[in-house]
């Protein structure tokens, strides 16, 4: 669906996007992560055809952006950051406004923004004026309207910025359910673990560069931490004693207590010879976790805070 | 696709949608109602003042009331100032609700949503086009009792009735097809106050009692040339009596043929957009920057035209393919073929008009000819600059692999010598006046007195206007430039540049008149007395502005006796400066080609 190939873009001497490749099939979900200024909305406006490249190649369906830029907006829907509206209008009339401008037949409209305002569950408000609608109706709105021409390609831009955590689990769902149709989705977010459930595919970037990119779980199984942290629950009066030992084992690299877990930075990928070690000195273990690398520890991992 | 289909396709434009949407609400139409009632009772009402006795006779001085208005029907009068009314009604609010389907999008920030909605140029403006109709069609209604008294009082039938409706109806279309035009390649504001003024000026110049009317665009031309007729018959001037066709039917054609130019030129030039060069330099969201933006302030660093990359973009991603093969023949051809139509209109009025027939060089008033001859050249030239300025928005921008300001620069100069030769044949047949009277001769010389014998002749007047002209074509363009540089704006530097010429050409005479009249100059240093011919002379022979002026100036300074007098070394001196001004201001620009 969709294919970037050495992709460059740049702003007078600022460059905002380089040398970033990456494919995507259909029906896949991409997550964009990187710190502000990391050049992820400039990807964006380019994949939604409202920038081009400097250098390398688009090809969004297999239509070159830069070439079938008209083509490609037929088939994609685009959600920016910012949220616009013609003034004076009530819901409807924005759905009907956006519909009629993606050309959809009049006949045609209402099904179109009903079943759009079911999915964002906004049914029912048609008549609420756009001016008057709360951060997270908005944003269901303006997701509302990326549905209006059933496109192929929803590129999202921070949807869930500004949202309270019940909408942000409102818009999540959503999304989720979106994938689910099939839709291939590229979305922008800073809430990694939103993307963590909705996405299929991540790209970190970090100063215009993608430092990280793939499936997320070739990025599980690639990604490796030079240890590994195992969070044990002792008993209380044990605590100490824990720590202690464990500090003493070889392959132990720290040890601490944090707010009653006794967490080991372990050098082996078996943890067995701190459970071991435990019993052997008649040490309770009520509860063990063996601490997984998530998004946020990538991210962190594989950035180093520079932006353009 | 069939016609019904196409229209049914514009139709169904979103800008139509949203409009219809706002207009019919029960407070709108009840205030348009309001509006329109008490603009018509207002002009109908001041029509009767005037139409009294007592009034008419301290209007009009000697000529009575039963002179001219009694010689007329009340319903004719009244259809006159109805229509009167409604056409100055259109010409204030249709420009007004046109206005902002750009500026709309670009404040509410969603023109990239309607970019990205594929919708192209002409489906996104005919709706705003179509639905001045419906606007019209309302007024109408809101007009029709006033229009069935004037029918039932006898005098104009229902089918006068109607096709003042039409010329309504095209008038509102023009009006609103200019103000979209202008707002797309100057901006919303200019485009307002360009169209307001523009028109509203039109519409006055048409009030002038004159069968035909030579304002080509103004409805009240069309609407004032029956009455007209009736009121002052044989009285008013005719310009052009044709056989077999009325004075009122021939405004009727003038009007007409005007508007259908204009709708042709603006719908082209809508749907082909602003060839403006999307710059490399833009800002983190695509606003078209230059170096040094930062530093700028105030107006230097406003830009009215389309600025952002998907506004410009717009035009040329969101239309049709066939256009994009076509755009190079219809963007040149187009302005090209405007630009001969001016060259042409002209020398047809001669042809037309008897009364400024080329015999009438004859009649021994040469100078009114040369200034006639300068004056259209001139506005030529300013025609050509518009049209063919190689400016910063088309710079390194290639179009279909040829660089743009390159074929806008050969437009230019080729239309420049059109514009040196057209002048050149124009005093040629203007007739055998020129040889006798109209030489160059210097003012030095004469103040030396080496004329009064035998004054050094160069029997080519003719020529030296048109290569006067062509000079300086030269120095506009490059002086516009210039400025279209520094202001990043079309129009402004086409405006400045205007105003600047014309304010300095203004001047110019009085310099003349101070210098040569007065002869020493009080509290001047005497070795600058001696000198004041030869600054007088390259001072009056600045620009062919003068020689215009010198026209109405001639009897003020009592001046012209020995002739025209051009000076085109200074015009090339004029030039190079403009030139060498221009190179070193290039030279700290930084326009990367993207394409």
């Amino acid at each position: 669906m969709i294919c970037i190939e050495d992709v460059w873009k740049a702003y007078d001497t600022l460059v905002a996007v380089r040398e970033v490749s990456l494919q995507l099939e259909q029906g896949r979900t991409l997550g964009l992560i990187g710190p502000n200024g990391a050049g992820k909305t400039t990807l964006l406006r380019m994949l939604a055809t409202l920038a081009k490249p400097d250098r390398g190649k688009i090809e969004i369906a297999g239509m070159d952006a830069r070439r079938h830029a008209r083509d490609i907006r037929r088939c994609i829907s685009f959600m920016p950051a910012e949220f616009g509206s013609p003034p004076d209008m009530t819901m409807r009339e924005y759905m009907r406004y956006f519909a009629s401008l993606s050309g959809i037949p009049k006949r045609e409209r209402d099904a179109g923004i009903d079943q759009a305002f079911a999915l964002t569950e906004l049914t029912g408000r048609d008549e609420v004026m756009v001016r008057s609608l709360s951060t997270g109706n908005r944003q269901r709105l303006l997701l509302a309207k990326t549905l209006i021409n059933d496109p192929h390609l929803l590129i999202l831009d921070e949807p869930s910025s500004g949202l309270d955590p019940r909408a942000r689990v409102e818009v999540r769902e959503i999304l989720q359910e979106l994938a689910g149709m099939g839709k291939t989705i590229v979305i922008s977010s800073h809430i990694l673990a939103d993307l963590e459930e909705i996405c299929s595919d991540i790209c970190i970037m970090e100063a215009g560069r993608m430092v990280l990119g793939g499936s997320i779980e070739e990025l599980h199984r690639n990604f490796t931490r030079a240890h590994k942290l195992v969070r044990l629950r002792v008993p209380a009066e044990d605590t100490a004693t824990a720590q202690a030992q464990l500090e003493a084992l070889g392959d132990v690299i720290t040890c601490e207590i944090e707010n009653g877990w006794v967490i080991a930075a372990s050098a082996l990928d078996n943890c067995n010879f701190i459970l071991r070690e435990l019993l052997d000195r008649d040490i309770q273990v009520l509860e063990l976790q063996e601490d997984k690398p998530d998004l946020e520890d990538m991210f962190i991992h594989s950035t180093a805070g520079e932006v353009t | 696709m069939t016609i019904i289909k196409r229209i049914r396709y514009l139709g169904n434009s979103p800008t139509h949608e949203r409009d219809l949407a706002t207009m019919f609400t029960p407070i709108r139409l009840g205030v348009w109602f309001l509006f329109l009632n008490a603009t018509l009772l207002i002009a109908i009402g001041g029509v009767f003042w005037v139409m009294s006795e007592s009034t008419a006779s301290q209007w009009r001085g000697g000529m009575s009331g039963s002179d001219s208005f009694q010689s007329v029907g009340l319903s004719d009068v009244l259809t006159s100032i109805i229509f009167l009314s409604l056409s100055a009604f259109i010409t204030i609010f249709v420009p007004i609700r046109v206005v902002g389907p750009i500026m709309g999008p670009r404040v509410g920030r969603y023109f990239d949503q309607i970019v990205l909605s594929g919708i192209s140029p002409l489906r996104y403006f005919s709706g705003k086009v179509l639905s001045q109709n419906v606007f019209l069609a309302v007024i109408a209604m809101a007009a029709m009792p006033y229009l069935v008294l004037c029918v039932s009082l006898g005098g104009i039938s229902a089918k006068y009735a109607l096709l003042g409706v039409f010329v309504l109806a095209v008038y509102a279309n023009i009006l609103a097809l200019t103000t979209l035009l202008l707002s797309v390649f100057a901006g919303e504001i200019a485009s307002i106050a360009i169209t307001l003024v523009g028109f509203s000026v039109a519409f006055m110049s048409g009030l002038i009692p004159m069968v035909p009317n030579p304002t080509p665009i103004s409805p009240s031309a069309v609407f004032l040339s029956p009455l007209a007729q009736l009121m002052w018959p044989g009285q008013i001037g005719r310009i052009i009596p044709l056989q077999g066709i009325t004075q009122e039917q021939l405004q009727l054609i003038i009007f007409l043929t005007t508007s259908a130019v204009i709708a042709f030129i603006s719908i082209v030039w809508l749907v082909l957009g602003p060839l403006n060069c999307i710059l490399q330099e833009n800002g983190t969201f695509g606003e078209v920057v230059l170096k040094g933006d930062s530093k700028k302030r105030g107006f230097m660093k406003r830009r009215m035209m389309l600025r952002l990359r998907s506004e410009i973009s717009f035009f040329y991603e969101n239309r049709a393919p066939w256009l994009k093969r076509w755009d190079f023949i219809l963007r040149w051809g187009l302005a090209e073929g405007l630009f001969l139509l001016a060259l042409i209109l002209p020398f047809g009025l001669l042809v037309l008009v008897p009364a400024m027939g080329l015999s009438s060089g004859a009649s021994g008033d040469d100078k009114a000819m040369v200034a006639l001859a300068f004056a259209i050249g001139l506005v030529w030239v300013f025609l050509n600059n518009a049209l063919f300025l190689k400016d910063l928005t088309t710079e390194r921008l290639r179009h279909r692999g040829i660089e743009a300001g390159h074929v806008d620069l050969l437009f230019y100069f080729v239309n420049l010598a059109m514009i040196a030769a057209g002048v050149s044949l124009f005093l040629s047949m203007a007739g055998d006046a020129m040889d006798k009277q109209w030489e160059m001769v210097s003012r030095w010389q004469v103040s030396q007195g080496g004329v009064s014998a035998a004054p050094p002749v160069w029997h080519l007047p003719g020529t030296t206007v048109g290569l006067c002209l062509f000079v300086f074509g030269f120095e506009l363009h490059w002086f516009t430039r210039w400025l279209s540089i520094r202001m990043w704006s079309r129009l402004s530097a086409l405006v400045l540049a205007c105003i600047i010429f014309v304010a300095v050409t203004s001047f110019l005479p009085w310099v003349q008149f101070l210098l040569i009249k007065e002869g020493n100059i009080a509290g001047l240093p005497a070795w600058l007395n001696t000198l004041a011919p030869i600054i007088a002379d390259l001072s009056f022979t600045t620009a062919p502005f003068y020689c215009i002026k010198d026209y109405p100036y001639r009897d003020l300074a009592n001046l012209g006796k020995e002739g025209l007098h051009l000076m085109l070394g200074f015009h090339f001196s004029f030039a190079l400066l403009w030139m060498l001004a221009f190179f070193r201001i290039r030279k700290g620009l930084t326009v990367r080609d993207l394409n």
